[in-house]
């Protein structure tokens, strides 16, 4: 979903909180690392310690770009678009089922557990945004 | 036996209207539509997101789940664990029992009366039961206007919950009706045929098997779920099992034939609609047989993503979006 590096290792050490939106909130400042825990807070600059946070799959968008021309294996064009979550972690996401014209600033997504790239026929899943169409969870 | 205490479903937003499709070959037969899988879903992402819906709806804990069951006729892997992916993804992991059925349709009856027995035996507290399908089938092929995509989930317990399964009834024989072979579009040579011979045989004894475990007529039901491979058969079936139309639960013509998930998105619209106490027929079928099953319900209790708000969000996508959505070239 958001800055994974896309060959294994990372990949791997994160398949966790990948997979089951785990976030790290920082206990002197409250920011919220996602989706790999760091030694030091982005935002407080301090050598921290971070709780473990389960992220609500509800978000707004802040802030987007439509991109025209991608490599092979994506859907163009595709809006990608940074989110805040609901609980509080600001994270970058493709959209996916979603046409450019519908996206607005504001504009109410849910989170969705999605095939992100194949690598060599193997599935490799993560976190995809899509416009909220209806109210139930 | 066991209680049903939670489901949920998952349909793609993409859908096709089967005219489109008889319109690209020059054939009759265009009426209704079938789901399409995005390109970012396959039978992992639908059947985490209906046994997500499932757990909420159940108010489980997965910590307390000790069985996952997986139903899938598409995974496209020959090697890899589907049901241990989702499981995995769900927060369900360790001490747990993780199995992954396939082959035919109607394993999706065999690994629920597998999770009963688990907890008959004392095994587990509680088994989530997933079936995922995104079928596909060649380009101007008959099964080109019935494959489609879906999955339902359901959570098990001995807990009260919304029903309870309280008999099954199986007729096995060594009829294959349709099948596929690897790579290729699912064969049924003589539609006529395996209706009158397969279809209809086995539906019928295994209803018969269930009505001598469980003592109850099959006139008793007050709801009735079908599974087969052409949405337009269970209503041809009704009168042979002396059912009348009105009992007929099924969304097939709408969504499609979504191999396991046909059945299991069937039963769960049963439960959306079916008042406390009435009872529910629900028969599998697939290569090799039929299972029969039979539930009272308990509670009318809403899921948290009711098939019918997930009918009405749709974009509708020509031939060849659908051809490209589905790898088809």
């Amino acid at each position: 979903m958001i800055l994974v590096i896309m060959h294994k290792p990372p990949q791997w050490r994160i398949a966790r909180e990948n997979a089951r939106l785990i976030g790290y909130r920082c206990k002197h400042c409250g920011f919220v690392e996602f989706p790999e825990p760091r030694k030091i807070c982005k935002r407080c600059r301090k050598p921290s310690e971070f709780a473990e946070l389960q992220m609500q799959p509800y978000g707004r968008v802040i802030s987007f770009v439509v991109q025209h021309r991608l490599p092979e294996g994506f859907e163009t064009p595709l809006p990608l678009a940074v989110i805040d979550l609901e609980g509080g972690a600001r994270v970058y996401g493709q959209m996916t089922e979603c046409k450019p014209d519908e996206m607005k600033i504001g504009m109410s997504v849910e989170a969705e557990y999605r095939i992100f790239y194949d690598d060599d026929g193997l599935h490799i899943y993560s976190y995809k945004f899509r416009p909220r169409r209806s109210e139930s969870m | 036996m066991a209680n049903i205490i939670g489901y949920g479903t998952h349909l793609p937003y993409y859908r096709i209207k089967l005219e489109e499709i008889a319109k690209a070959w020059n054939r009759g037969g265009g009426r209704g539509e079938k789901t399409i899988p995005a390109p970012d879903e396959d039978v992992v992402t639908m059947g985490f997101k209906a046994a997500q819906g499932a757990l909420a709806h159940a108010g489980v804990s997965v910590a307390n789940v000790g069985a996952v069951y997986v139903c899938s006729l598409s995974s496209g892997y020959i090697e890899n664990s589907v049901a241990a992916q989702i499981a995995y993804a769900l927060g369900v992991e360790g001490n747990v029992n993780c199995t992954d059925l396939g082959l035919s349709a109607r394993v999706v009856t065999s690994a629920l009366q597998a999770c009963v027995d688990a907890m008959a035996a004392k095994r587990i507290e509680y088994g989530v039961v997933i079936a995922s399908d995104a079928l596909t089938a060649k380009p101007g092929s008959d099964a080109e206007m019935t494959s489609a995509a879906g999955a339902a989930a359901f959570v098990l317990g001995a807990k009260n919950g919304i029903a309870e399964i309280f008999g099954f009834g199986s007729h096995t024989t060594g009829f294959i009706g349709r099948y596929s072979v690897e790579g290729d579009s699912p064969m049924l040579d003589d539609e006529r045929f395996v209706m009158k011979h397969g279809y209809l045989e086995h539906l019928s004894r295994a209803a018969q098997a269930l009505e001598r475990s469980t003592k109850i007529s099959s006139k008793d039901f007050d709801r009735v779920v079908l599974q087969a491979p052409d949405p337009r058969w269970p209503a041809r079936a009704l009168a042979k099992l002396g059912l009348t139309p009105e009992k007929l639960v099924s969304i097939g013509t709408q969504v499609g034939y979504t191999g396991c998930a046909s059945f299991f998105i069937d039963l769960a619209l049963a439960l959306e609609q079916a008042k406390p106490s009435e009872k529910i027929l629900a028969i599998s079928f697939g290569p090799g047989g039929s299972d029969a099953l039979a539930l009272i319900v308990r509670e009318n209790k809403k899921p948290i993503k009711p098939l019918s708000e997930q009918m009405a969000p749709k974009e509708y996508v020509s031939y060849t979006t659908y051809l490209r959505y589905t790898r088809q070239f």
